[in-house]
């Protein structure tokens, strides 16, 4: 029976083989290579920030400098006068905003990240379960997602930031993730329902497969374009939600720079101090154009309509 | 007919008790009390229990539960703990600040959408697709308030024509009320139409690629018959599902607008009575939220039988 | 007399980088009255050859070269909106696949309405503001083109047509959606209906009632048929002549009884053999290999890779039409007959 578990292997290398192609049609798709290019740009400005940004986070200079001026004092109180560039100009307190631009990436792509990752481990194992065991975990799926319509997500997110007793990172990540699992859940559990009945499942349970070993060997391998395609476009909403929070002053702790916060800040400052608001708000712009165009271009590649992932 | 709306009905009843119970035992889950947070660390325990009797909230919780339930079906929200307001006066007064701008906003979103997206499908691939798809993203990668705030800015600041802070009531003149309502909406509307436009771009796409516009194609029908009475309506079943979806979303979703331009409406509300622990206002907010939602769900359905023939109103067939 | 003349006609789709010949130097003509095969397996370029005619090759595709004359005058000379009253008026064109061939959104009476009122003189508006108001207030059920609609779907044998005609397509089986479209087809009496694969969606009961009654009103109202079908069993049913088409060219041409009886080009040959015959005997004959896709990369003849009486000369040699018999028979073979012209080989009326 050689020949046949030959072929059966050759069938799961060529599963496995999908990369090589998808990178090429990636790499021909103009805009996922900007989005690429750009979202690399941020992550290398992120991870080197205390070494690419000006000063340090939190220090104070000057107050509501434009762009491209200068303070002078002495502010390391070494007693020497320093002048400081700040290109982008300081806010209301005095700090200078290309540093806590800087910084305030990390938290965007940090939250952004985590956020993801949290409702793709939840979501996956949740549609899995759902999909493959059905019973009364699917019922609770598909109930709980009838019912979700009915509660924007602002509302769950607000929600599960006051149960968690106000500010901090992972009431922050799971206020987001949370409004993110049902779309996770759902894509794998419409997957795993189309697959559990095709042959080569049955053939694998026929053999004695364990479940477990089943959903992660035959079922999983098929969802990953579609689950990539999703990460890539969750990412960006993720960033808009942490900017909104933050915003409204319920996101991540106000004593760390991010982007959200920068613009409410600037936002009294409209009149005198434009840039305060404006600069992170491009940033935001900028770093949501990129995920986006790349999760286009992944799209494209791995041949996802849009009906299967969920845009918002 | 009649049955299935009766049914309907009763499913949304349903739902509506539904969500108030997970909302009433939810605000009691929040860590810390409502006083606490109103009189800080000096509370006086005395005036405290006083007024949490006067709330009603040292009685036990499934009384409570049974109170406040009864006081829902008469349409009782009950009082703001923090004002002493009626909480139904107090939503009214929010209510129509959140629909007057995600109205007008929808209005600005569709009607720059719509055009935009038969321009992009008829011109698939090429320059007027190319632009408009450019723009339609960039509407997407800005967050509403940063939106706000650009216009304020120059709306509001450099030209000065629009007002940046507070709503005018209708009541106050419809000019007045335009003007103020103008700028949150374009903040909401802007977003909102970058998403329509782009499923309906791929809507009109898929369907004028469909073997039933091939064949009004081979009877001779001329193209913008083509388009508008063969294509369009089949396009929109599609577009009316996200369409009313995201319409839902923004009717609530604007609390950062609404942070930006200093309107008090449902959103700021919900966030600063969860702050404040003001439980009846929030429950009453977030039951009103759902009955919206609700209702838009129930009117999108409705559409639904108009635009769809194989759809009836008794068949109940969500995309 | 001649109602179509199709002359040396050439289609391509332009793609990234190469171009694909849909159709090559392809040939043939349809007299008024008369009921044509063209037969070919999918990739033949027969639903191409039924699109340039009626000028609805989709994009990136276009006619290069070639000329299609239609009662005389040139079809591809003529602007879309001189096309548009061609279309559906002169020349029908019925598309395979019924379920989805019909707008789900709009009554089958009023989508053979509509093309009445396009094209025959019933005194309705067809402009876009009539439409809107038709859609708005309903249209009237009084109008004359309502009223030749439901005459149309009777006679194409749709049973109770009054109450059908303000039925949604869904609500019609696959055989009645085929009938509904051949009811658009016919409604304003065409000189020539091309009909790409009317049979294939459907059984084969269906089928054969359909052909039948295709057949017979293709009689009754003098209208000429194309018959695009890769089923022999259909050509061999009702079609009077025959062209058999592969990868974008015509290979043979032949009035039925001849084609069948005495198949010149070997794809013919092997087409035949893949048809079960019913003395149980024969063996099924497939034809090994598969149709070309880069046609614009051979040199030679295109059926030669699959040929079993290819030689050096075929694989370096693309043959042209050769006369193999009674002068309306030829075959494009190297290993056939003598060359011969185009012109004489059109003239088969």
């Amino acid at each position: 029976m050689s020949s046949s578990t030959d072929s059966l292997d050759a069938a799961d290398r060529q599963q496995r083989d999908w990369f090589g192609p998808v990178m090429d049609t990636v790499l021909s798709d103009k805009r996922a290579v900007v989005g690429a290019a750009v979202i690399g740009s941020i992550i290398v400005l992120a991870v080197f920030a205390p070494y690419l940004a000006p000063t340090e986070p939190q220090t104070t200079y000057d107050l509501l400098e434009p762009p491209n001026s200068h303070s002078e004092g002495d502010f390391d109180l070494d007693g020497t006068t320093e002048e400081i560039w700040h290109p982008l100009g300081t806010d209301s307190q005095g700090k200078d905003i290309l540093t806590e631009l800087i910084y305030g990436a990390r938290i965007s792509l940090l939250v952004a990240f985590a956020t993801v990752g949290f409702a793709l481990l939840v979501g996956t194992t949740i549609g899995m379960l759902a999909g493959y065991y059905r019973g009364w975990i699917d019922s609770l799926l598909m109930r709980y997602i009838d019912l979700q319509w009915a509660f924007p997500e602002i509302v769950l997110a607000v929600a599960i930031i006051a149960v968690a007793g106000g500010i901090g990172v992972v009431p922050v990540i799971i206020a987001i993730g949370f409004g993110f699992v049902d779309d996770f859940a759902r894509l794998v559990r419409s997957e795993v329902l189309k697959t559990r009945e095709e042959a080569y499942v049955t053939a694998a349970r026929a053999v004695g497969m364990r479940p477990r070993r089943v959903m992660f060997r035959e079922i999983l391998p098929n969802v990953t374009g579609t689950i990539l395609v999703q990460i890539t476009l969750l990412i960006p909403i993720a960033i808009l939600w942490e900017a909104g929070l933050s915003f409204i002053g319920m996101g991540v702790s106000p004593s760390t720079p991010t982007w959200g916060l920068l613009l409410a800040d600037g936002r009294q400052f409209l009149h005198e101090a434009w840039w305060i608001s404006v600069l992170p708000g491009l940033a935001i712009l900028v770093t949501v154009l990129s995920f986006t165009l790349f999760g286009e271009g992944l799209r494209e590649a791995f041949d996802v309509s849009e009906r299967e992932v969920h845009d918002r | 007919m009649k049955q299935h709306a009766l049914a309907r009905l009763g499913q949304s009843a349903i739902l509506v008790w539904l969500v108030s119970t997970i909302v009433f035992f939810w605000v009691r889950l929040l860590p810390g009390g409502p006083f606490q947070t109103m009189f800080g660390q000096q509370a006086n325990p005395q005036v405290i229990k006083n007024m949490a009797t006067e709330f009603g909230l040292n009685q036990p919780l499934y009384m409570q539960y049974l109170n406040w339930m009864s006081d829902l079906v008469l349409l009782d929200g009950g009082r703001s703990i923090t004002s002493g307001e009626k909480v139904t006066s107090i939503l009214l007064q929010a209510a129509p600040k959140s629909i007057s701008i995600a109205v007008l906003g929808a209005v600005i979103g569709l009607s720059l959408a719509f055009p935009a997206a038969i321009i992009s499908a008829t011109h698939k691939d090429r320059l007027p697709d190319i632009v408009s798809t450019i723009i339609a993203y960039i509407g997407l990668s800005m967050p509403g308030f940063f939106i706000g705030i650009l216009l304020a800015l120059i709306f509001g600041v450099y030209l000065g024509w629009l007002p940046v802070f507070g709503y005018t009531p209708l009541s106050e003149g419809v000019i007045p009320w335009l003007k103020s309502v103008a700028l949150p909406a374009a903040a909401v509307g802007l977003p909102y139409g970058a998403v329509v436009m782009r499923i309906t771009r791929s809507s009109l796409i898929d369907t004028l690629n469909a073997p039933y516009l091939r064949t009004a194609r081979a009877k001779g029908v001329g193209s913008r018959v083509r388009l508008y009475k063969h294509a369009l309506q089949n396009a929109l079943i599609p577009i009316v599902t996200i369409a009313g979806i995201q319409f839902g979303i923004i009717v609530v979703g604007t609390v950062t607008v609404e942070f930006v331009f200093g309107i008090n409406a449902l959103g700021r509300l919900l966030v600063e009575s969860i702050l404040q622990r003001n439980y009846p206002v929030t429950q009453g907010v977030i039951i009103l939220i759902a009955v919206m939602m609700i209702l838009i769900n129930i009117i999108v359905d409705l559409t639904y039988t108009v635009l769809d023939p194989q759809i009836s109103y008794d068949s109940e067939a969500r995309s | 007399m001649t109602l179509l003349e199709v002359e040396n006609l050439h289609t391509e789709f332009p793609m990234d980088g190469y171009t694909i010949p849909a159709l090559n130097d392809v040939s043939l003509s349809v007299s008024s009255g008369e009921i044509v095969g063209v037969v070919g397996e999918s990739g033949s370029g027969k639903t191409v050859l039924a699109e340039s005619v009626m000028g609805i090759v989709e994009e990136p595709g276009r006619v290069t070269d070639g000329e299609i004359r239609f009662k005389g005058e040139s079809l591809l000379s003529k602007t879309e909106s001189e096309l548009q009253s061609v279309r559906g008026s002169a020349i029908s064109l019925v598309f395979q696949d019924p379920m989805n061939s019909l707008n789900p959104t709009i009554t089958v009476g009023e989508q053979v309405a509509e093309t009445i009122r396009l094209h025959q003189d019933v005194g309705e508006s067809v402009s876009l503001g009539a439409e809107f108001k038709r859609k708005l207030f309903g249209a009237t059920k009084h109008s004359e083109s309502w009223k030749q609609s439901i005459e149309m779907l009777e006679t194409v044998g749709i049973p109770e047509p009054a109450s059908r005609a303000s039925s949604y397509p869904h609500e019609f089986s696959g055989g009645m959606r085929q009938r509904a479209l051949i009811a658009i087809a016919l409604s304003c009496e065409p000189d020539l209906l091309i009909a790409d694969e009317p049979t294939t969606a459907l059984d084969v009961t269906t089928q054969a009632k359909l052909l039948d009654e295709l057949e017979a009103l293709a009689k009754a109202f003098d209208t000429a048929v194309m018959l695009i079908t890769h089923d022999l069993a259909v050509v061999a049913e009702i079609c009077e002549f025959v062209y058999v088409m592969y990868a974008g060219e015509v290979v043979e041409r032949a009035k039925t009884e001849r084609l069948f009886g005495q198949p010149q080009h070997p794809y013919t040959v092997g087409l035949l053999d893949s048809v079960p015959k019913l003395d149980g005997l024969t063996e099924l004959g497939a034809i090994p290999g598969d149709v070309p896709e880069r046609t614009d990369q051979i040199g030679g003849c295109l059926f030669a890779p699959r040929c079993p009486e290819a030689t050096q000369e075929c694989q370096e040699n693309r043959p042209s039409d050769r006369n193999v018999g009674d002068g309306e028979h030829s075959a494009a073979c190297l290993k056939r007959g003598k060359s011969q012209s185009v012109d004489m080989v059109n003239k088969h009326d």
